[in-house]
């Protein structure tokens, strides 16, 4: 008899869970919507990943070839120019930014990062994914102040804060991501 | 038919002389290569800006883009910037160190990524040129890297230890 395959991942049903107590939540319980669990011992195979990657809903996905001209035309790659006193790293991270991207109940508080200081951000593995979390946010702010979708430009112009500006600037700034962009796309 | 002194013929020479150096307006791009691409500019057909970001909706208080602006030989203007915000502080520290490059000169270097020759798209925005007058953007624009003149005094904002600066390596 063929023996059964180990289950790798259950579906866990939408259940009470408890949460530091808070003012908006004083009971110190919140429901948690239904979601997908890995089982302890199983991992993911590569054909598994890209199905998951296949069935994902891509809407509000960032495009990589976003994240990297990003990154050029803020940065060039540098791990921490110095050129801007008050940015630091790859992405050019402000400490407004950095506060935003770890309040638990700031804008992005349904995905924090936890315990990052400004110092870390030299580090490309922090700065980046806490790029791509700031990206995803400014995308839904830009969205909402254009009421349409926003493209590639458009989000780094409200990444850059300029998105509603008029001055000669704007277009100088959005010229080098232009550039980046479209060698990595060919457009 | 009137004859001139020998004094007088050296000190109309010397006037001309004077006036033709006064006069002397140069612009050459050079083509893009690895470190970059060099504009050399006389210092009348430059000039810096630090331009208030209106409309601004971001993380600096006081948000300011720094530029410089080079006007060509065929009356259009180009721009260099590094594309990033800037604190008005910081971006007058740049404008000043960078004017004074400009002000001690009688030849100037900008080197900057991009393309000096793209395709003109002229634009709205207008520049003053105190020696030329008052013209147009190309919508040519190149990545700041360095600025220097012929006393060796350079200026780069972006790149830290890496000098673009060809007299500090």
């Amino acid at each position: 008899m063929a023996k059964k395959a180990k289950k790798k991942v259950t579906t866990v049903r939408e259940h009470p869970m408890h949460v530091p107590v808070s003012e908006k939540n004083p009971s110190g319980t919140t429901i948690r919507d239904h979601h997908i669990r890995r089982l302890k011992g199983t991992y993911l195979e590569f054909s598994e990943m890209e199905d998951i990657f296949n069935a994902y809903d891509k809407k509000n996905i960032i495009y990589p070839n976003v994240v990297k001209a990003m990154i050029s035309s803020e940065s060039d790659f540098k791990l921490d120019p110095p050129g801007n006193p008050k940015a630091t790293g790859i992405a050019q991270i402000t400490p407004e930014t950095l506060k935003a991207l770890q309040d638990p109940a700031g804008e992005v508080k349904d995905f924090i990062f936890k315990n990052i200081r400004k110092n870390d951000l030299k580090n490309p593995d922090i700065a980046i994914p806490m790029a791509i979390r700031w990206l995803s946010r400014k995308k839904r702010l830009a969205e909402g102040k254009l009421g349409r979708a926003a493209n590639a430009e458009e989000i780094i112009l409200e990444y850059k804060g300029l998105l509603k500006s008029n001055s000669k600037f704007k277009g100088k700034a959005i010229e080098k991501f232009r550039k980046e962009y479209g060698q990595l796309t060919g457009k | 038919m009137v004859s001139l002194p020998g004094n007088n013929y050296i000190i109309l020479f010397l006037g001309a002389l004077l006036l033709q150096s006064c006069a002397t307006s140069y612009y050459h791009a050079g083509k893009p290569n690895a470190l970059g691409t060099d504009i050399k500019i006389s210092p009348d057909r430059v000039i810096t800006e630090c331009e208030f970001i209106d409309h601004y909706d971001g993380d600096y208080s006081d948000p300011y883009g720094f530029m410089i602006h080079i006007l060509d030989s065929e009356k259009s203007v180009l721009t260099v910037s590094n594309g990033t915000v800037l604190e008005k502080k910081d971006c007058l520290e740049r404008q000043t160190a960078a004017d004074k490059i400009i002000r001690n000169a009688q030849l100037v270097v900008v080197r900057g990524r991009g393309d000096a020759e793209a395709a003109i798209v002229i634009e709205l925005f207008k520049y003053t040129f105190r020696r030329h007058g008052i013209y147009p953007g190309n919508g040519r624009s190149l990545n700041f890297l360095a600025i220097w003149n012929d006393k060796k005094q350079c200026y780069d904002a972006f790149y830290g230890k890496a000098k673009p600066c060809p007299h500090e390596k």
